[in-house]
């Protein structure tokens, strides 16, 4: 017992190391890439004045309201041509990261004005992301560039389905799965979003295929694809509020 | 007292030059990642308890993630190089020791010293925080030279800025 007591008070620093390791581990395991909660909304109203500021500065000179007016417009017309009820804001992006395997974006608009977590992120070419936490005036957003996400995806508008996700390497490549061998698909298609998953609306652009390979393994073909999106000089964007679909009821001549 | 002050106010500058400026320098899709928040950590003084730069460089961690949406990271990476710091401190000393109040000076210590110093605490530092980024075994390599790159640039960044401070007071 003696000598089990000396060990730890030898190793004290190192048993100490190990506990505080567990507790950031466990931080990073539980929040990693989908940063949510008070501390979160605390840091992005701070955070997102400062990135808004920046963005103000390196984009002095340029014809904002123009722009700002224009990206407006252009949010409820995609916003209407999208789904007849689905509700667009035009945003401004402030901060965007796609170095990392689980990037983030800020944008600078939020709860007032009725951005929600959940809600589809996408720009004139195509899908960017969805909204995961939000502060009055700011909210906060994961993009396709992130390991830990998956996105339903669809070749051509009635084409195959499959799974997209990004493996983290080069910010401006992601990959399909799941692809059946039988499938038909030509370099250059689109994929669109297939607005299974309650984000996104259905046949929005997010990316085109690049080439395709059979996967040693197993029955099925990888799709590489660019994204539509360029993540580097994202600026303006639109948020949406998609309604929920209501619930399914078959009527009793369907049965 | 007036130390105690100083190393505060080092490290509350160096949280927020890495949150407010070097956390938006992000260069070269992230092979380029100044982590200027390890400035304060490096120029703590050499001979205190393992266990204080254990703390401090959590604390700081915690601090850096909740600013920066780190979600851990900079926490755990913060750990380890608290943990490896005295231990690198050993590696380097010289033979007859360091001074019971010795601190990282390249005056004293000599600028091959505080290079090499430097570089190893920082790199320890990227090497957790870029391992524990790419949580897969295929972004290892990734993460292996991100980290060494990174750590280059910091240990650039943060020699560069100890030389101007030593310089303006021994102007004055």
């Amino acid at each position: 017992m003696r000598n089990l007591w000396q060990l730890l008070v030898r190793n004290h620093v190192f048993i100490l190391f190990l506990v505080l390791q567990a507790f950031a581990l466990a931080w990073v395991t539980r929040s990693h890439g989908h940063p949510r909660g008070m501390w979160v909304r605390w840091s992005l109203g701070w955070t997102g004045a400062w990135n808004a500021q920046l963005t103000e500065w390196a984009r002095l000179g340029q014809l904002e309201a123009d722009n700002v007016r224009l990206a407006q417009e252009n949010a409820e017309l995609r916003a209407q041509l999208m789904h007849e009820d689905a509700h667009g804001h035009a945003a401004e992006v402030v901060q965007i990261s796609w170095h990392r395997a689980a990037n983030s974006f800020i944008v600078n608009r939020g709860a007032s004005d009725s951005i929600a977590p959940g809600q589809a992120v996408v720009c004139a070419a195509g899908a960017l992301g969805r909204v995961v936490e939000v502060h009055d005036r700011y909210a906060l957003g994961l993009p396709l560039l992130h390991t830990e996400l998956e996105w339903s995806g669809r070749i051509g508008k009635d084409g195959v389905i499959g799974r997209v996700v990004w493996d983290g390497d080069a910010a401006d490549v992601g990959r399909m799965l799941d692809i059946a061998r039988s499938a038909q698909i030509a370099v250059g298609d689109t994929v669109f979003t297939t607005g299974y998953q309650g984000i996104f609306p259905a046949d929005i652009p997010m990316g085109y295929v690049q080439r395709v390979t059979q996967n040693p393994s197993d029955e099925f073909l990888t799709v590489h694809l660019r994204w539509a999106v360029d993540f580097r000089s994202i600026r303006y964007v639109e948020i949406l509020a998609v309604p929920a679909m209501p619930a399914f009821t078959p009527s009793t001549s369907d049965v | 007292m007036e130390g105690t002050l100083r190393t505060l106010l080092r490290f509350l500058l160096a949280w927020l030059a890495q949150t407010f400026v070097f956390h938006h320098l992000v260069l070269l899709d992230g092979w380029i990642t100044p982590l200027f928040s390890l400035y304060a950590l490096v120029l703590l003084p050499l001979r205190w308890r393992p266990i204080a730069y254990l703390l401090i460089g959590g604390a700081m961690g915690v601090l850096t993630d909740l600013s920066t949406f780190g979600g851990g990271l900079f926490t755990a990476a913060g750990l380890m190089s608290g943990l490896l710091q005295p231990w690198i401190a050993r590696l380097l000393a010289p033979r007859e020791g360091y001074e019971a109040d010795a601190t990282p000076d390249a005056g004293a210590l000599g600028w091959g010293w505080m290079l090499a110093y430097t570089f190893l605490v920082v790199w320890a530092h990227a090497l957790w925080l870029f391992l524990v980024e790419a949580g897969r075994w295929d972004l290892i390599p990734k993460a292996l030279g991100q980290s060494a790159s990174s750590a280059a640039l910091t240990t650039v960044l943060i020699l560069g800025v100890r030389s101007l401070f030593n310089q303006n007071r021994s102007q004055r």
